[in-house]
């Protein structure tokens, strides 16, 4: 029994060196730790993480040798996997059934009496906020404040220019400070002195 | 809620809290080796693109396409399938847009080696993961092939556990002499093929992966001359049941003091699927006095068949799992009883616990099955 597929690859698949194979095996078992980190962040849903990685390194897998001439590797492919997101939730219609993985299971049934809101987390609440911020919103504040990447970083994997990242940044600190009543900070200030 | 923390802080905490609940990597690592360097090595086709493991399945939950209709039932499903219609259909998720799914082909070989017409399942498909797999296998038919008029069948080869729960379906289009033409769903996709759709030259294998996020559509089409096997878009017919979208109770059981059922009620307004047993603890206090023994039936009813089935809870729909209690197999004549049960669903997942009392010898549950009754 045969098959044949249509993936759309590279020619150069057909001529990949062993030696490229192991580099590329080294960075799947080596990196899809962090990459799925970041698409779960991204996508908050395991399953669609789980795809956005493994499509993104198959994707990338015939191309590995611009990987692997990158000056960065983990950044190159940490950005193709963020525009993939991007680009793939700007084609989703509205009518995409999407349910939020944070409440897995069932809740407590409380005892009457007691005010289930007081139960509920800052941070439940500051992670629900970030699944209302836009993709791009999401995907800014993931880069910047998960990873710790500079503002310029940040609008290298985003392909635009570091004061959209900044004003990505700030809408999305502005949404997510509803969420408490927080210590002044001077990180948080300098973004959000810019909202507009 | 007020913190001593900045904002910031806050915000890079709940980050790193959540980046936990990532999936773990290692079966993404297998199958992206198994796409790429896997599948360039093991291809027999001259073009290195193929992926001969996976054939003609884009295992995705990116959705395109339209639902098939009406289902030709398979294993254990009559009562879900009859649910499953009720309604759902507005409910659906059907994107307009195509995703990047591939389009694959699976053909059958120049050289057939099967030639000695064994009529059996396709070996493959007996092959579970684990020796102490359990196989089940049926057969949906007959898939006639329009050109020369011979007919196929679809054979469904399901692997389980010990207690009846699906580790993985094989889907095989079968010739006539039972030689495998096509491998529609690897099982080592750890999909749980639930029925089968023919409809002319097109084939819907419904499938369940809580992994995958719920109950998927993967249709195929046949070629006219029954060689080729050309798969669709996928579509999600449901996401996983989660504890936003249901309501859990324990109510008294068809036989009074020996039986309780474990409800659990779809509130939201979408389908959604579950499949498996909820685990039920008896508790005194806080200590457990008995966790319920996972079995497929029992004396009082359960499940009819060795498959715990798949359940797809349209909008209002209410699944059931029987538990059965045994008052007196403690030795002594007498049972102790529980203050409290515990009730979780699905994984991971947060617990429902009742203030219900429930002598804790003989404790077994059953599958969750479609209605009120705890057995299909």
């Amino acid at each position: 029994m045969g098959v044949v597929g249509t993936l759309d690859v590279d020619s150069d698949l057909a001529a990949s060196p062993s030696g490229r194979n192991e580099r590329f095996a080294a960075f799947v078992r080596t990196r899809t730790d962090t990459l799925m980190k970041t698409a779960f962040l991204l996508t908050r849903n395991g399953p669609d993480a789980e795809e956005l990685v493994q499509d993104n390194l198959v994707w990338l897998y015939p191309r590995w040798a611009q990987v692997e001439a990158a000056e960065h590797q983990l950044a190159y492919v940490r950005k193709a996997m963020v525009n993939r997101f991007l680009a793939g939730k700007r084609k989703m219609s509205a009518t995409e059934v999407h349910f939020d993985e944070s409440f897995d299971g069932f809740a407590e049934v409380l005892p009457p009496g007691r005010d289930e809101t007081a139960e509920v987390d800052a941070r439940d609440q500051m992670w629900r906020e970030l699944g209302v911020l836009s993709e791009r919103q999401r995907a800014a504040i993931v880069l910047r404040f998960f990873h710790d990447l500079p503002d310029a970083e940040v609008a290298e994997a985003l392909d635009c220019r570091v004061g959209t990242v900044r004003s990505l940044i700030s809408r999305a600190l502005n949404t997510l400070r509803t969420t408490g009543n927080f210590a002044d900070d001077a990180v948080g200030s300098y973004y959000l002195r810019n909202v507009t | 809620m007020t913190t001593n923390r900045s904002l910031t802080e806050e915000l890079q905490s709940v980050l790193r809290a959540h980046s936990l609940d990532a999936p773990e990597p290692s079966a993404a690592i297998d199958d992206i080796l198994a796409r790429t360097i896997e599948a360039d090595s093991s291809d027999e086709q001259p073009a290195p693109r193929s992926r001969p493991r996976v054939l003609g399945l884009p295992l995705r939950p990116a959705i395109v396409g339209v639902a098939a209709s009406v289902a030709i039932v398979l294993v254990g499903a009559a009562v879900v399938n009859t649910a499953r219609h009720k309604g759902s259909t507005a409910s659906t998720a059907s994107l307009s847009e195509g995703s990047a799914a591939a389009t694959q082909q699976n053909r059958v070989g120049a050289a057939d080696k099967n030639s000695s017409g064994d009529s059996a399942a396709p070996s493959a498909a007996a092959e579970c993961a684990r020796p102490s797999d359990r196989v089940s296998a049926s057969t949906v038919g007959p898939l006639t092939v329009p050109q020369t008029g011979a007919r196929l069948s679809v054979v469904v080869t399901t692997c389980t556990d010990a207690s009846g729960v699906a580790t993985g379906s094989q889907v095989d289009v079968v010739s006539q002499t039972g030689s495998s033409l096509a491998t529609l769903v690897d099982r080592t996709r750890a999909i749980q093929a639930d029925f089968v759709i023919v409809e002319g030259t097109r084939i819907t294998v419904r499938g369940y992966s809580a992994r995958l996020g719920g109950a998927f559509d993967y249709p195929f089409t046949m070629s006219p001359d029954g060689t080729a096997f050309t798969a669709g878009p996928t579509q999600r017919y449901a996401a996983n049941c989660v504890a936003d979208n249901v309501r859990v109770s324990i109510k008294n059981g068809p036989i009074r003091d020996r039986t309780q059922l474990v409800q659990v009620v779809n509130t939201d307004i979408y389908p959604c699927a579950l499949a498996g047993y909820p685990t039920v603890t008896a508790l005194s206090g806080s200590t457990t006095r008995a966790v319920a023994a996972a079995t497929i039936a029992g004396p009082s009813g359960g499940v009819s068949g060795s498959v715990a089935p798949v359940v797809v809870l349209t909008p209002g729909a209410v699944a059931t799992a029987l538990v059965e209690l045994d008052t007196q197999t403690d030795g002594t004549g007498v049972c102790p009883a529980s203050d409290r049960v515990r009730v979780s669903v699905g994984a991971p997942a947060r617990t429902v616990t009742i203030p219900v009392k429930l002598p804790v010898c003989g404790l077994q549950v059953h599958p969750l099955v479609p209605g009120e009754t705890g057995s299909n």
